[in-house]
């Protein structure tokens, strides 16, 4: 049986890891991947507590995978149409909303 | 057993999300994310969970990867316009911030974990984990999140193809 505190652990160093893409990146595909990277940290956490609390953190995972493939099919449409027009999917480009 | 497979599949799942942020491609970011999801699908195996590995095997590794990679081969960029990380000392001055966060809730983890009476993991039912146990789940206690979660879905849906369309028009 895994320890639930190694558990915890990793999906700690997942989210961090996720956070660290997010802050060192500006390629916007790499944005997108890094929030996944933190959602599946999330969700780790839940199933591992769902292990030693009952079923209620697994049906949790199941909607947090639903709003995260939603979120990825949005995005990346967002993406594609910032793409047809500014040649770029560098986020320091898109500063047209800027004022 | 199960501890010994963790002790493997555990670095190798911080490893390959490591690459995911430093790789400069961005198809192999998105491959070794898919190394990330299958190797999380197999931990949800071991914790009991097999239809939330299996799905995130479907959902994650199979449609929004493949989705990814569809969208970085449209956009298909040039190797001059790639970028990795630039390694100012703003940079590290935010990798050294983040990594005093990390110590901080990883500290607090460990004190936390003393004081949950989580130490012994349970006997669990057969049927723990099973499609029969989430669906019977679903459809009374978390009801009207499952059917919210539907209305997200479909705004998404329309979202996607109002995006795709306008862009075509113009």
């Amino acid at each position: 049986m895994i320890p639930l505190h190694d558990l915890i652990l990793l999906s700690l160093a997942l989210f961090c890891i996720g956070w660290a893409g997010i802050l060192i990146r500006r390629n916007m595909l790499i944005l997108f991947m890094s929030i996944e990277l933190m959602l599946n940290a999330a969700n780790l956490a839940f199933v591992s507590f769902a292990r030693y609390r009952g079923m209620d953190g697994q049906v949790v995972t199941l909607f947090v995978m639903a709003l995260a493939a939603s979120e990825a099919v949005v995005g990346l449409a967002i993406l594609i149409v910032i793409f047809r027009y500014r040649k770029s999917v560098r986020v320091d480009d898109f500063t047209s909303l800027h004022g | 057993m199960s501890t010994l497979s963790f002790m493997i599949l555990a670095p190798l799942i911080v490893v390959s999300a490591l690459s995911v942020i430093l790789w400069k491609n961005p198809i192999s970011s998105a491959l070794s994310l898919v190394v990330t999801l299958v190797s999380l699908a197999i931990v949800y195996f071991m914790l009991e969970a097999p239809f939330i590995g299996i799905l995130q095997v479907l959902v994650y590794a199979g449609a929004i990867m493949v989705l990814f990679i569809f969208v970085i081969m449209l956009i298909n960029l040039k190797d001059e316009e790639l970028e990795s990380v630039r390694w100012s000392p703003q940079t590290i001055l935010k990798l050294l911030s983040l990594g005093l966060v990390f110590t901080g809730i990883a500290f607090s983890v460990r004190h936390a974990m003393r004081a949950l009476p989580l130490r012994e993991a349970p006997i669990l039912s057969d049927n723990f984990g099973s499609i029969e146990h989430i669906g019977r789940l679903l459809f009374t206690r978390y009801l009207l999140p499952f059917e919210l979660i539907s209305f997200v879905i479909l705004a998404a849906v329309i979202g996607a193809v109002l995006l795709a369309r306008r862009g075509a028009q113009s």
